[in-house]
């Protein structure tokens, strides 16, 4: 069973390789997407081989399904897209070849010397994260450290993801053509029986998140995805990025940690520790509160890809 | 061990659907033959794949989630397989 593991392994290995090359030669735009979504796919496999379920998830909701659409939608959007298609200019000159070879070699070179020179066994907190899991509001361990003994780590990056809204929002000012796409009607049919399964899905992962794999990006992403498909459907319009409501749903995941984070620091201990007792509720709050906010941040984006004018008074459904 | 037996069939039979499906989207001529062999092999791959680890799952639940998995898998297949279709006809001169 093991002979096979590592066969599979390497298989893994080598087809990830394969594809990173694959996706910087290919000749146009469009495939290179095609084949990073691919690589998104195969890495997340690779992530749930190495036991890391969590990065896994992530990384298939996140790194290829999203980031895919994400990349899709810019191309689309590109202006010189038809050229673009066409033809992509390879690198030229043989001097810059030979110092990219040699840089990039050197580097590995480094690399491989590292991994011989790692310390045996490698640097890791996983004892002392398990030794004070008792005491986490999560009884799973990822999500103990990300929301509990790391919180403060997770509130940046809520506000990293919130900043990049601003700042797209800000690029973005042109028309929104709506999509035209053959065969619509199959696409709604299929997304209404998606719908429910993808709400359902978020609240699982949320509520699941505590003690298991899963947690408020995963089930924001879904969120997030069921958002994009209504759209791409032409069974909603983009919200309305300059309606109050939307801009304080936006930003309720930020908002709902630092209240927390306040809260804390008045009543208890400290920034983001928690009370006895009161860890698993409060993890749940911001969860939620991030569920929802991930979710419109990243159809957000998706809609500003799309071009929508977020000063622009129009319909606005979600 | 029977179970065992039936459900290694199983899944070797859906990976022969694969494979086939692979093939064909290799080597067919154009876009409608190649979705045809791909969503043909893929759902009774995919199915047959699946019912072969819901006999080693050995708890209803999980096979159910695989009946659930098999089933969005095919509606997602349909959908896309009719996109792909549509937008080839739209392309056509």
């Amino acid at each position: 069973m093991s002979t096979l593991g590592l066969a599979l392994d390497l298989l893994l290995g080598l087809a990830l390789v394969w594809l990173a090359w694959r996706t910087l030669a290919a000749p146009t735009l469009f495939g290179a997407i095609v084949l990073f979504i691919a690589f998104g796919l195969l890495m997340a496999l690779a992530w749930a081989r190495l036991d890391a379920p969590d990065i896994a998830l992530a990384e298939a909701a996140v790194g290829a399904g999203l980031t895919g659409v994400l990349l899709l939608a810019a191309l689309a959007d590109l202006h010189q897209g038809e050229q673009l298609l066409r033809q992509r200019e390879p690198l030229r000159g043989w001097p810059l070849q030979l110092i990219l070879a040699l840089t990039t070699l050197g580097f590995f070179g480094l690399l491989m010397l590292a991994l011989l020179d790692l310390p045996s066994p490698p640097p890791s907190l996983a004892e002392q994260v398990f030794s004070h899991l008792d005491r986490a509001g999560a009884s799973h361990p990822v999500t103990a450290v990300l929301l509990d003994f790391r919180a403060w780590d997770t509130l940046l990056e809520i506000a990293v993801l919130l900043l990049a809204v601003i700042a797209a929002w800000s690029l973005g000012q042109h028309p929104h053509p709506t999509p035209r796409i053959a065969g619509r009607e199959v696409l709604q049919g299929l997304v209404r029986l998606l719908i429910p399964f993808a709400v359902l899905s978020a609240g699982y992962l949320v509520w699941r998140g505590a003690h298991a794999p899963g947690g408020a990006f995963q089930a924001g992403t879904v969120l997030a995805a069921a958002g994009i498909l209504l759209l791409l459907a032409g069974l909603a319009r983009p919200f309305d990025g300059g309606h109050w409501i939307w801009r304080a749903l936006l930003a309720s995941g930020l908002f709902i940690f630092i209240a927390v984070a306040l809260g804390t620091l008045m009543f208890g201990h400290g920034a983001l520790d928690y009370p006895d007792g009161l860890g698993h509720g409060l993890i749940l709050l911001i969860e939620l509160g991030l569920t929802l906010a991930i979710g419109l941040t990243f159809v957000a984006l998706y809609a500003c890809e799309r071009g929508e004018a977020p000063t622009q008074q129009g319909g606005s459904d979600g | 061990m029977i179970l065992q037996l039936l459900a290694a069939l199983l899944i070797l039979a859906g990976l022969v659907f694969f494979v086939a499906g692979t093939l064909g989207l290799l080597r067919f001529p154009d876009v409608l033959c190649r979705i045809h062999a791909l969503t043909k092999a893929d759902n009774i791959g995919l199915g047959l794949v699946a019912a072969g680890l819901a006999l080693l799952a050995g708890s209803w639940a999980v096979a159910l989630k695989l009946l659930l998995i098999w089933l969005l898998v095919m509606a997602a297949g349909a959908t896309t397989a009719q996109l792909v279709a549509g937008h080839h006809q739209q392309e056509k001169p």
